[in-house]
């Protein structure tokens, strides 16, 4: 799945339920997964530190260094003001087992 | 202020008629939309008079507290996990029908007066500042963390600790099995950044979403994996008086809008104290019922609780003191040792329960005066609570006496068994049907 989002730091965009942050971080605009690594809370709404690289999630304040924002890190190219960028959605599962 | 008594009568007319709230022959229930009460046909004034904590545990206490339960829950949506049989749908429509919701609606105030008010007058005196009362929920949860919880401890020495730790599942089920149904009353209207930041945490409980990390599914499987049914209230005629108070209590503080202060000193009690709790408990569930056990439900809580309580703490209190001043620290104050007390009063209660049952022994004795009741084979008791010490005797066949489920005794003809005053006890006939007597000690 090809798909783009404006080169700006802040920026956002989705994929069905998958969500997508612009970041500047090490240096350059990145694209990453727009959750936090403690419980999939919304980084691109935290508190973001540009000098240190680093990302407090607005739900449990916890602190996502750039070292764990890497990892969320989505391959990406540039195209006039915008970054292009793979994705690849997992298999949905729609738990339509329930509770039983 | 409560309504006179008179303008009561037709509510309590109607719900005396109800059939979700009629008797059933069964122990354990179906069916979510059936409530059984043993509704007196006294006048509901007799019923709603105020508790206190000499008549907590008594059945006018459980029939109270059912009514109160109910009341909030009719709010819920449940719904079968198969697809409707003929007898699901009437039962469904007769539940959420308006005019039963009306009817208790209507009486919930005095309940909850009933229910709430002789606790909420034992409180101690609030703190005089917002500061002090800070100071206070640190030192109290200190405290609460200095000590193991004798609850487990008093599982791991019950006779069967597997059935103690099932019936104290049991006992949480009121409330965890919709998890958080209370929270999500605080969540209409428009209360400032207090209300994003309780977001926060409502969004945690329902699992961001994902069936499978809501909290109410991780305790179904918590339920499933030691061999309950994970089934909405199927447990509901073995729920302790306590334990509907204490659920009850955070539905009362959640829907009576003014009492939101309330709320976030009994929020943030309940968040500070589970992670402690949770871990104990679930170590005995391992330990007990092997290492495959889904204790997710606790270990979830142990973890994600010390961020709840800080959030409460730093991010609700500590902003609402901050713009609404000391004039909030009573009722702070008031949520947090309601809590507290109710906690307490929960777990007392089940304990009682648990030396009951492990204290049952049927002993030979003679018949005792007094009118008999016959039960047909199978046929069952409902569970009740006794005001008063009782002696249950079998004149004839064979009483499978429980005092929970998979907690039961069988009593065979010419022999006894007390009932302690304040404790829970139903009964099933065996094959051949039985006949007993239930009565005070002094008659025997």
């Amino acid at each position: 799945m090809k798909l783009s989002i404006e080169a700006r730091h802040g920026a956002t965009t989705r994929f069905e339920s998958h969500r997508f942050v612009c970041a500047q971080l090490d240096g350059q605009l990145r694209v990453l997964r727009d959750r936090c690594r403690h419980r999939g809370g919304p980084i691109s709404l935290g508190a973001w530190n540009l000098e240190r690289g680093c990302v407090v999630c607005p739900w449990h304040e916890l602190t996502n260094s750039t070292r764990d924002l890497l990892k969320q890190e989505l391959p990406s190219t540039r195209e006039g003001d915008r970054l292009l960028f793979d994705f690849e959605p997992p298999a949905v599962d729609l738990g339509v087992s329930g509770p039983g | 202020m409560t309504l006179p008594p008179e303008a009561l009568t037709p509510a309590w007319a109607l719900i005396q008629d109800a059939p979700t709230y009629r008797t059933v022959d069964a122990l354990v229930l179906r069916s979510a939309f059936a409530r059984p009460i043993e509704l007196p046909r006294e006048g509901f004034a007799a019923v709603a008079a105020p508790l206190s904590r000499a008549t907590l545990f008594t059945q006018r206490s459980l029939v109270l507290n059912q009514l109160l339960f109910n009341a909030y829950e009719q709010s819920n949506l449940y719904l079968p996990r198969r697809a409707f049989a003929a007898e699901d749908t009437a039962a469904f429509e007769a539940y959420y029908r308006p005019e039963l919701v009306a009817a208790l609606s209507w009486l919930k105030p005095t309940l909850e007066a009933s229910a709430f008010g002789w606790l909420e007058a034992s409180l101690s005196a609030p703190p005089r500042t917002g500061e002090a009362f800070r100071a206070q929920c640190l030192e109290l949860l200190d405290g609460y963390e200095a000590v193991p919880s004798q609850l487990p401890a008093r599982v791991r020495a019950a006779k069967d600790p597997k059935a103690a730790a099932r019936a104290f599942l049991i006992q949480l089920a009121p409330d965890f099995l919709s998890e958080a149904s209370q929270m999500a009353r605080s969540m209409p209207g428009n209360f400032g950044p207090l209300h994003s930041e309780l977001t926060k945490i409502f969004i945690d409980e329902f699992g961001y979403g994902v069936w499978d990390q809501k909290h109410s599914t991780l305790f179904e499987r918590c339920m499933a994996s030691v061999g309950l049914s994970s089934e909405v209230n199927a447990y509901y005629r073995w729920y302790l008086p306590s334990s509907l108070l204490m659920t009850s209590y955070f539905y009362w503080v959640t829907t009576a809008k003014h009492r939101w202060f309330d709320y976030l000193g009994a929020l943030y009690w309940i968040e500070a104290v589970v992670p402690h709790f949770n871990r104990q408990f679930s170590a005995l569930l391992k330990e007990r019922f092997g290492a495959d056990t889904d204790t997710r439900y606790f270990d979830e809580h142990v973890g994600i609780d010390l961020h709840h309580r800080r959030m409460v703490l730093d991010r609700l209190i500590t902003p609402a003191l901050a713009t609404y001043g000391d004039a909030i620290v009573p009722a702070l104050h008031r949520g947090l040792q309601m809590a507290r007390a109710l906690g307490d009063l929960a777990e007392h209660d089940y304990l009682e329960q648990l030396a009951f049952g492990d204290g049952l022994s049927p002993r030979p004795a003679p018949a005792h005066p007094g009118a008999a009741t016959t039960l047909r084979p199978g046929q069952v008791l409902g569970p009740r609570v006794v005001d008063a010490t009782q002696v249950l005797h079998v004149q004839r066949g064979v009483l499978d006496v429980q005092v929970g489920d998979g907690v039961s005794h069988p009593v065979p003809q010419g022999h006894e068994v007390t009932v302690p005053q304040g404790r829970l006890v139903g009964a099933q006939a065996g094959a051949d049907g039985a006949v007993f007597t239930l009565g005070p000690v002094a008659a025997s």
